[in-house]
């Protein structure tokens, strides 16, 4: 039997998911909370986002939204242009890497290989920014980000995989 | 070499897989030249920038009223309970206004007699406008906030925002409903300054840290801990004047500088329009900063 217009619409509307989730988080993440010092440490939920979809769902979070939601987000932030996708396009080439070995990992492997994946897009990216702005920039902010990303990803891990097991079941 | 061996191998693999390298170093190719456009200041990086700002400011307005209506509440209750130990000391302090609202007073008069007689131009009333920062997350890489106001309301690129304690930044690109100001810790921002009474000239700059420091000082110059520092206003980047911060710590590396803009309570920006006519671009180069000295 095909598929109804309606059926053909929520297959859509689902297979969107991952993009779509991930565009309102890095939008929500960028609104002022008043916390004290929060804006520069704020946890870099696209990087948890796309590290989780393109190792569970890479149908789902092709290469080109990779590249689109980090160009978002470097408008949205007012960081050099190019800088967040050139970093994540790495990051994700690196992922697909190991994908045999993390695919099949605990846990806890998985989230430390998180933290060094992480660590190395948030070094990269010190770098690229301290060659292409004038100035030495503090190294703190982004030690200190990479570190409440990292802490935040088990947390937003087990939201994702909750909406994989619920919306994605195919 | 190794180009052709490499190329060689993915015939042997699927198709989809040699796809997906392509798409690879296509986007790698793209990102590089989107970051040579951004950094050669392309017009067009900086339309598709205000346009996408522009579209997602509402959202990000409207995202941000129940977190407006929490922290006012949070807020009311933390002054309710501080109430009376701050009323004490707001009254010591208001005695202590009181006695430089006098000396305010007797300076303003003789300030303005002085101008009749040297027959200095007065100074510019400033248009103002009050905005509401609706984005301000930008995580480690950048310190800049984004406004609701935009050309619609009468802001133009350059204005310089303000707090209600100092100077926070300038306006750097401008959409019709939206704004976005780079502050002054921001690693872009370069700031001429005047550091204490007798007038030094230096460039503030920002390294993305709370506390900006100070390059390209006057030789002779004499910086204590404690100085006031002002917009010098060379350049014509910014109205003279204006006030940025104290000399918080001084070492034989960097003067560093406390502004006075509290950055973890920003939630409005005084955007004041000088009618400073001159290229601010000039401001924001290393080079010609160098130049300045």
């Amino acid at each position: 039997m095909n598929p109804t217009f309606w059926q053909r619409i929520d297959g859509l509307a689902r297979s969107a998911c991952p993009f779509t989730i991930t565009l309102l988080l890095t939008i929500f993440f960028l609104i002022p909370l008043h916390i004290p010092n929060l804006s520069a440490v704020v946890p870099s939920v696209l990087l948890i986002s796309i590290f989780y979809w393109t190792l569970y769902r890479p149908d789902l979070m092709p290469i080109w939204a990779v590249f689109g939601l980090a160009f978002v987000h470097d408008l949205l932030t007012g960081v050099l242009l190019g800088v967040g996708p050139f970093i994540l396009l790495l990051f994700c080439l690196a992922l697909n890497g190991q994908r045999k070995f993390l695919a099949q990992t605990s846990f806890s492997v998985l989230w430390a290989s998180f933290f060094i994946l992480s660590s190395l897009a948030f070094t990269l990216k010190w770098i690229l920014i301290y060659l292409l702005e004038p100035g030495i920039p503090d190294f703190r902010p982004a030690l200190f980000q990479n570190l409440t990303t990292v802490a935040v990803y088990p947390a937003f891990s087990w939201i994702f995989a909750l909406i994989q097991r619920s919306l994605l079941k195919s | 070499m190794n180009k052709r061996v490499g190329a060689i191998s993915h015939m042997t693999t699927p198709v989809q897989a040699w796809l997906q390298g392509s798409a690879y170093a296509l986007l790698l190719v793209f990102a590089v030249a989107l970051i040579i456009l951004a950094k050669t200041d392309n017009i067009a990086v900086e339309r598709v920038r205000t346009a996408v700002v522009d579209s997602v400011a509402p959202l990000m307005e409207v995202a941000n009223r129940p977190v407006v209506v929490i922290s006012d509440t949070i807020e009311t209750a933390q002054n309710y309970v501080a109430l009376k130990s701050e009323n004490e000391e707001l009254r010591r302090q208001n005695e202590n206004l009181r006695r430089w609202q006098i000396t305010a007073a007797k300076l303003q008069g003789e300030n303005a007699s002085l101008r009749g007689m040297l027959n200095l131009s007065s100074e510019i009333n400033p248009s103002v406008t009050t905005a509401r920062i609706v984005a301000d997350q930008g995580g480690a890489f950048v310190r800049s906030v984004i406004v609701n106001a935009g050309n619609l309301d009468g802001i133009i690129k350059g204005q310089a925002a303000m707090t209600g304690l100092g100077l926070a930044g300038r306006v750097a690109e401008v959409g019709r409903h939206s704004a976005r100001v780079v502050l002054l810790t921001d690693i872009s921002s370069r700031v001429p300054v005047f550091v204490g009474s007798n007038r030094s000239r230096a460039i503030m700059v920002g390294d993305n840290s709370p506390s900006p420091s100070l390059l390209y000082l006057d030789q002779d110059a004499t910086v204590k801990l404690g100085d006031t520092i002002y917009t010098s206003g060379q350049g014509g980047g910014f109205a003279p004047g204006l006030p940025v911060g104290i000399v918080h710590s001084l070492s034989e590396a960097s003067i560093k500088i406390r502004p006075y803009a509290d950055w973890d309570d920003l939630e409005f920006l005084r955007l004041e329009d000088y009618a400073v006519k001159q290229n601010l671009d000039i401001l924001y180069s290393d080079s010609e900063a160098e130049g300045l000295q």
